[in-house]
């Protein structure tokens, strides 16, 4: 019964609409300004210093538009799998981060680095996003 | 398979979407990432070096939060070793206020000043304590937001960040000219 539940258009549409929106608000802040987002990467103490600018450049833009398609049903489960593969990625960086003891503005939904973020809840916060990315990767028809 | 495929093409075709983008803006004007900014390398976790005579009330600040602040701009750094080091090379944009003959050069300094604008003061390297009486010496005159960038020109110059130094022209009047070394630090690695 649960199975025909997830497995409802309407029930997976949401589930596109709130990760997919998601996704694609967290992506605005970073591609207006690049350099913020660079900046918290670096601050992350992770990157290898010549990956950054690469990596503040290009990965805001996969977030908006893995978003957009998840939401208009463009190569779905294709976008859903990107989506899933970001969202494992940010929890494991989280997650060394959080061990690591270093203290930083996780860079998430906004570049604001006013508020240094709890590392624990946005890690599941993570893991919800990762709940809903699953459910339209395996329950959708197509 | 094919989702695998169509999820690598995603995001092969839009990184390299974004970084057509992120060039166009950067030829126009419109904030882009210049590719070529300079990262020190901050992987190895780095304790802040605390200056001996540190007390209660100093604001510390590390390399990279003083970069993160050069990077976002409407700050300003004070050099508070002799004009003869300064002018050899300093932080590009830094003003010279050298912390020994401070009422010789508080006069030029003060108007570029502004207390609502953050102000990071650094010195030679772990051995000089001037950017730290510096910044207290800024804050009692009431320019709360100083800061202590300890081991300052040294640490700069080992991440190959942004320097100048001062060129003097025939009449005695210098102008600055800014070099950008941190490109050449990161193709000698």
């Amino acid at each position: 019964m649960v199975k025909t539940f997830l497995e409802k258009k309407q029930i997976l549409l949401i589930s596109r609409i709130v990760l997919g929106g998601l996704f694609i608000y967290s992506s605005i802040d970073k591609i207006i300004d690049p350099l913020a987002f660079a900046t918290i990467i670096h601050h992350y103490r992770l990157a290898p210093p010549n990956m950054i600018n690469f990596a503040a450049v290009v990965i805001p833009w996969i977030e908006l538009i893995a978003g957009v398609f998840l939401i208009f049903g463009i190569r779905l489960k294709a976008s859903a799998l990107t989506i899933n593969l970001m969202l494992v990625f940010f929890t494991v960086v989280l997650a060394i981060t959080a061990f690591r003891g270093i203290n930083v503005a996780c860079g998430c939904f906004s570049t604001s680095t006013a508020v240094k973020s709890n590392l624990v809840i946005r890690i599941i916060e993570d893991f919800g996003m990762l709940a809903l990315g699953l459910h339209v990767m395996f329950f959708s028809k197509k | 398979m094919k989702i695998i495929r169509d999820a690598f093409l995603i995001v092969v075709l839009t990184a390299i979407f974004a970084l057509l983008i992120n060039a166009l803006r950067n030829a126009t004007g419109l904030k882009g990432l210049a590719m070529d900014t300079p990262w020190p390398d901050n992987r190895q976790k780095a304790e802040l070096e605390i200056p001996p005579s540190y007390s209660e009330g100093d604001s510390l600040i590390s390399l990279e939060q003083a970069y993160g602040m050069f990077l976002q701009g409407n700050i300003i750094f004070i050099d508070t070793r002799e004009q003869e080091e300064y002018d050899e090379g300093h932080i590009a944009g830094a003003l010279n206020l050298p912390f020994e003959f401070w009422d010789d050069y508080w006069e030029y300094v003060e108007p570029e000043l502004d207390p609502e604008i953050e102000i990071i003061a650094y010195c030679e390297g772990f051995d000089c304590e001037l950017s730290l009486f510096a910044a207290r010496e800024l804050k009692s005159l009431g320019y709360e937001k100083s800061y202590t960038f300890f081991g300052g020109w040294q640490k700069w110059v080992d991440a190959g960040l942004p320097v100048e130094e001062t060129v003097y022209d025939d009449e005695g009047d210098y102008e600055e000219y800014y070099e950008d070394e941190g490109q050449d630090d990161e193709e000698e690695e």
